[in-house]
């Protein structure tokens, strides 16, 4: 990563993040909009309560829960996982997973003998329209180092023992690319539907620190 | 209450997306999830599609020609937000124009 660019790496470039305006500002316009408000109750049209609600929808709208639909449909259809491993971006977009903007998703496969893990050393590029908010621990400098240099051990430290004959792949995010694993298909899951499997797809499982759940009893 | 989100909303294109950091909305006043919040919830009623309200977002968009990442002067995000939301309830007959206050400080 070019120095001249530090922020690059993170985010798309959105100018209006750092944005603030000045607090004669920000008065007049949380008054302009105060009145619209009751404006818009008067009418009828809004109710107060519901509007932080609504705001909270959308800040929670970018779950893990994403991705795990799209590992489900891979898991029960072979076509879409072939193009899911062809071009994430666009197999995602099929089930309306959208919001990338302008990096690429790639989808990485676990197998009976690769186990992939995702990264960023850098800092913290992660998939969030298929992952939601990445955890607190993919951000430590302590994952993004150890990770390349001893991903057996840090995934011995997620509870995953892998067989030495089991090659993990370490696959390291950028602003161009994000990475996703796409976990294997637990035992015992053959009568399942899709929303049952995709029950069993958690987040860490597609960063690749753990496995698929098994199905319950 | 399990309530969907709209991924027109959610995803708009480079140049209108909502900002984010890490995938995270970003807010910065209380006021800008508000103007979020009404100009979501009248398009959930039907008033417009989400395409009409984009429209008039992009061309208050353009017709800034302040860079805000530079000039932080410059009407953020959440302004042409409000802008463009002031100007579809107008158009739609919503609110008469005169009864909103079009960025002139309340007395």
């Amino acid at each position: 990563m070019s120095e001249s660019q530090p922020h690059s790496h993170n985010d798309p470039p959105n100018p209006y993040l750092e944005k603030r305006t000045s607090p004669e500002d920000t008065a007049a316009l949380s008054q302009r909009v105060e009145k619209l408000e009751s404006l818009l109750v008067e009418k009828g049209l809004v109710d107060p309560a519901t509007l932080d609600k609504l705001v909270q929808t959308y800040e929670k709208d970018l779950g893990p829960a994403n991705g795990a639909r799209v590992v489900a449909k891979a898991w029960t259809d072979s076509a879409y996982k072939g193009r899911l491993l062809k071009d994430g971006t666009a197999a995602v977009k099929e089930l309306g997973f959208g919001g990338l903007q302008g990096e690429h998703l790639v989808v990485v496969e676990n197998t009976s003998s690769v186990h992939n893990l995702v990264v960023c050393t850098l800092c913290s590029c992660y998939p969030w329209p298929v992952l939601g908010l990445p955890p607190t621990w993919y951000k430590d400098a302590a994952y993004r180092s150890r990770s390349v240099v001893d991903p057996r051990g840090v995934l011995r430290d997620f509870g995953l023992s892998l067989d030495e004959s089991v090659a993990v792949k370490v696959w390291d995010s950028s602003a161009e690319i994000r990475y996703m694993v796409l976990p294997e298909r637990p035992t015992g899951t053959d009568g399942l539907n899709e929303e049952e499997l995709a029950n069993l797809v958690s987040r860490d499982a597609m960063i690749g620190v753990k496995k698929a759940d098994p199905p319950g009893p | 209450m399990n309530r969907k989100t709209n991924p027109d909303i959610s995803n708009m294109a480079p140049g209108t997306a909502l900002p984010r950091k890490s995938g995270e909305l970003v807010f910065h006043d209380r006021w800008e999830r508000r103007a979020f919040a009404l100009a979501v919830t009248l398009c959930e009623q039907g008033h417009y599609d989400w395409d009409e309200f984009r429209e008039h977002l992009i061309s208050e968009i353009q017709s800034d020609p302040a860079d805000p990442s530079v000039d932080h002067n410059s009407p953020g995000y959440y302004e042409h937000w409000l802008n463009s939301f002031e100007r579809l309830l107008t158009e739609k007959g919503i609110c008469a124009a005169d009864t909103l206050t079009k960025g002139t400080p309340v007395k």
